[in-house]
């Protein structure tokens, strides 16, 4: 019951990175469209802040998904030594500072939204747009990584087997 | 409360969490809440908002991820045997023989590629197995690559450059535009390493010469789109007609057409190639988010402004400040991957370097170049896990194998600081 | 108290020194201390008007005309030809004040002083004979204004970002624009541009502002001695805008570049499409747009 909720969730995840990788090509054709246009004399105002919104929702989309395939990056140097119950107990510690830290970003991401859409706030740029909506899928993203953590710190408490960095297969850090 | 009591609380906080194993962005994230919290009365989660949707939604980072996406296209082509075949005929005959083609597809791949550890990958997937074949050393051959692949650092794009770029609000192009030059010429320090190894060496040095010389016209044809490649990249940025954001969007394109081209363009290599860049983006983004927060942490604080300020009033002479950042560095390098040391240091170094006088593009070079050296150093060092995963052999063999390399990166910081018309020289002359 | 003050631009602008001036008089007559945090180090430029407003900072500097999308009245000072050269955008100035100080504390923030950028010019890198010698060039547009003002003019609006302004000029992405002097003498555009015409079309203006509940926790005593200081750096500010104006152009002919004035016929053009603009714009500000309108022409 627990694994194929598990999973359902995991389902959500990938969707997100899905749809952040939709997001991506449409930041690449969104950039070529203004290459294209300053070519053919057009005036292409608003594609670059277009852009930097496409990039804030794809990267935000994709955190959580990321997130469950061991993507981002930790040091885990000091504690690889470390093996079974003690190595658990930071494992739990390390989720919950996380947890709690990626709550705290979704709920004000979410705060920031709303004040946008109170205030209609706009924004300076030549697209005028109202800033909440570009906000949205952001926050949205960030609510995402911090149930996908939460999630990860449930299965390290009861479900440690799924989880456990000791024997979980690696995708190993990407890199720059 | 005083400074030196909060930059300690900082760093602790950092430190305890960072060994700990939490995720970096978190860390930081953790750190600069908790600085907020202790030193100033300002909103912290307000703040934390809009400092990160600004810098998120920023149009001169879209350049990033669509240059990892370009690097991911390309590592699924053709590309590393393409290089390999293309170049093996004319590099062989130094002394050293094919270990040169390490280096000389590494500055190739490096001039379309962003990333060291994706420059590693693509050229050793095929060198690897093809001087294994003909005995070279295996030292070398990991030596030679792990070194070499840093390259793609330094030579633009560069990823780390671009986050430099943006953390100081320096133009990108111009960065690229001098990071080329000090680029060819660690390349060239590479290879005089391998020619100088090679005749110290010549009783033991005794490598398989069966190279297949067939098709050589067609090698070279088929090293055409490649530079092509390099051309709408490089060139469109140094020509000016296209801003950094922009030749990564037609080297996306470029690269797509490649690979069709190649026909190793499939719906699944497309897929996984898009998949691949997002959650690089991602990982990058979390990391640059906790870092952004802090120096907004720092700047309430007045950390930054206080220690440019002391190290001001030491009357340091440049020379003994790039001294004391390069140990700095490596030390820092050898625990941190290179993003995130650029990113956690800047806040405090920026201001340090101007009120120093240093030129920013100079300093950009630099800071590559010592940011490089972190990524073959042990314990944590990307090239090295990438030619771990690559070769098998365990850590403390390819961090012995890389140090040669490193050491030439150490007297090429040295030349730097002699000659710092390497970096500024280009730039001053394209912008004209 | 400690207030950390948001500012945009460079240490070295003389926004930023002015305020860095301000800061130091407060804090001196004052119990409160005011920090600046020059080169958006702290909030960037874009970021500035809403922290403040939200009170992640208590007081900041921001470029009134950016805040266009929020409400057409920040614009006003950026009606081309409206009100051109020092006199008349003091005027404008002073007539639009009441209506900017309402705006702002409808969005609970209270204003200090505003300080104008030097006038903006017309670069281009052929001479502007008459309007055929205009007509298909590359024009930077920054924002919508300046994007009308140059199809108005046979010109095609292109879209380059500060940073790149250089390089667009010297590759042709870009063949003139508006801007102040302070633009071309940053970004040396003398290397580019050939021709500067001292138009003075309009003069842009920063503000400084505070979040209106940290300026209620303030007490008399620490608000007159803030807004004495205002006072005293509005003055400077200004006086320092108008000497730099002289120098910019200065430098532009020391050179090389031709500074001169445009053909009556091109002006009448520049000046016909500013007109509509203005038009435009009263429709969007309303009734209080209209007022300050009013009050600006009583004032001529
Ligand atoms: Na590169
Ligand atoms: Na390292």
């Amino acid at each position: 019951m627990m694994r194929s909720l598990s999973s359902f969730l995991d389902g959500i995840y990938r969707l997100g990175g899905l749809l952040a990788g939709v997001g991506l090509v449409c930041l690449c054709l969104l950039v070529l469209y203004s290459i294209l246009a300053r070519l053919l004399g057009l005036y292409a105002g608003g594609a670059t802040d277009f852009a930097g919104y496409v990039m804030a929702t794809a990267t935000f989309l994709a955190l959580a998904d990321t997130f469950r395939t061991n993507g981002h990056i930790r040091v885990q140097l000091l504690v690889q030594k470390i093996i079974g119950t003690p190595r658990r107990v930071i494992e739990i510690l390390c989720l919950a500072i996380m947890s709690g830290a990626t709550a705290y970003l979704a709920y004000y991401l979410a705060r920031l939204t709303h004040d946008s859409y109170d205030f209609g706030e706009r924004s300076e740029g030549a697209d005028a747009v109202l800033l909440w909506m570009p906000q949205t899928p952001v926050a949205f993203g960030a609510a995402l990584l911090a149930l996908s953590v939460l999630h990860t710190l449930i299965q390290a408490l009861f479900d440690y087997d799924a989880v456990n960095p000791e024997t979980s297969g690696h995708e190993g850090p990407n890199e720059v | 409360m005083s400074e030196a009591l909060s930059i300690i609380i900082f760093l602790s906080t950092l430190f305890v969490l960072l060994g700990l194993g939490v995720w970096v962005g978190v860390s930081l994230l953790v750190t600069a809440i908790l600085g907020m919290a202790l030193f100033t009365s300002v909103p912290i989660g307000d703040a934390m908002a809009v400092t990160i949707w600004g810098e998120q939604s920023s149009w001169t980072l879209t350049a990033l991820p669509l240059f990892i996406w370009m690097g991911e296209i390309l590592f699924r082509t053709k590309l590393s045997e393409t290089l390999f075949r293309g170049l093996a005929p004319f590099l062989r005959r130094l002394p050293g023989g094919l270990l040169h083609v390490n280096v000389g597809a590494s500055a190739v791949f490096a001039a379309i590629s962003g990333s060291s550890a994706a420059t590693v990958a693509t050229v050793g997937k095929m060198s690897i197995p093809e001087l294994s074949r003909r005995n070279y050393p295996e030292h070398m051959i990991i030596g030679t690559l792990s070194g070499a692949g840093t390259l793609g650092l330094l030579i633009p794009p560069s990823i780390s450059m671009i986050i430099f770029g943006v953390t100081v609000n320096e133009s990108i192009s111009k960065l690229f535009m001098a990071a080329m030059i000090p680029g060819l010429a660690l390349a060239l320090m590479f290879m005089a390493y391998i020619v100088l190894w090679s005749l110290l060496n010549r009783s033991t040095f005794n490598p398989v010469q069966d190279f297949d010389m067939s098709g050589l016209a067609q090698r070279l044809v088929d090293l055409v789109p490649v530079l092509l490649l390099i051309a709408a990249v490089i060139g469109s940025i140094y020509s000016g007609i296209a801003t950094a954001t922009e030749a990564a969007a037609l080297g996306v394109l470029g690269s797509l057409i490649l690979s069709a081209w190649q026909r190793s363009l499939t719906r699944d290599s497309f897929v996984a190639s898009v998949i691949g860049s997002v959650r690089t983006t991602a990982m990058i983004m979390l990391i640059l988010m906790g870092a952004g927060f802090l120096s907004l942490a720092m700047g309430f604080t007045g950390i930054p402004r206080a220690l440019a300020e002391t190290i001001e009033s030491w009357q340091l002479s440049p020379l003994a400040l790039i001294a004391i950042l390069t140990l700095f560095y490596i030390v820092l390098g050898c625990f941190l991957d290179g993003l995130s040391s650029i990113v956690l240091t800047m806040a405090v170094i920026e201001p340090m370097v101007r009120a120093a006088g240093f030129d920013m593009l100079w300093f950009g070079v630099y800071l590559m170049i010592v940011v490089e050296m972190a990524q073959i150093t042990p314990p944590i060092g990307f090239n090295l896990f990438v030619l771990q995963g690559m070769t098998g052999r365990d850590m403390g063999f390819i961090s012995r194998a890389s140090f040669p390399m490193f050491v030439v990166m150490c007297v090429f910081v040295v030349i730097l600081v002699l000659v710092p018309g390497l970096a500024t020289w280009l730039p001053g002359v394209l912008s004209k | 108290e400690k207030w950390d003050m948001a500012l945009a631009y460079a240490a070295t602008n003389y926004h930023s020194e002015i305020a860095a001036e301000f800061a130091a008089e407060v804090t001196a007559n004052t119990d409160l201390e005011i920090v600046t945090h020059p080169g958006g180090s702290l909030f960037g430029g874009s970021e500035i008007f809403g922290a403040v407003r939200k009170g992640l900072t208590p007081i900041g500097e921001r470029l009134i005309s950016a805040l266009g999308n929020d409400d057409a009245l920040y614009e006003v000072d950026s009606v081309p030809f409206l009100a051109t050269g020092f006199d008349g955008a003091r005027k404008l100035y002073d007539a639009s004040r009441p209506a900017l100080i309402e705006t702002l504390e409808e969005a609970r923030l209270h204003f200090l002083y505003s300080c104008p950028w030097p006038p903006q010019g017309f670069y281009s890198v052929r001479e502007a004979t008459d309007l055929d010698a205009l007509a298909g060039m590359k024009f930077r547009a920054y924002n919508a204004t300046t994007s009308k003002m140059a199809e108005g003019l046979g010109m095609v609006p292109t879209k380059v970002e500060a940073a790149e302004l250089a390089q667009a000029f010297a590759t042709g992405t870009a063949q003139s624009m508006i801007s102040s002097g302070a633009t071309g003498y940053d970004r040396k555009l003398w290397e580019h541009v050939s021709y500067y015409y001292d138009v003075k079309a309009w003069l842009p203006r920063n503000m400084v502002i505070v979040n209106g509940k940290a300026w209620a926790g303030l007490d008399d005593a620490t608000r007159e001695a803030i807004n004495t200081a205002a006072a005293n750096a509005e003055e400077k500010c200004w006086a320092k805008a108008e000497e730099l104006d002289g120098w910019y152009v200065e430098q532009f002919t020391a050179n090389d570049m031709t500074v001169g004035t445009l053909p009556p016929e091109v002006q009448a053009a520049f000046e016909q499409v500013g007109a509509e603009i203005k038009a435009q714009w009263a429709e969007r500000a309303g009734e209080k747009g209209q007022a300050v309108l009013d009050a600006y022409e009583a004032m001529n």
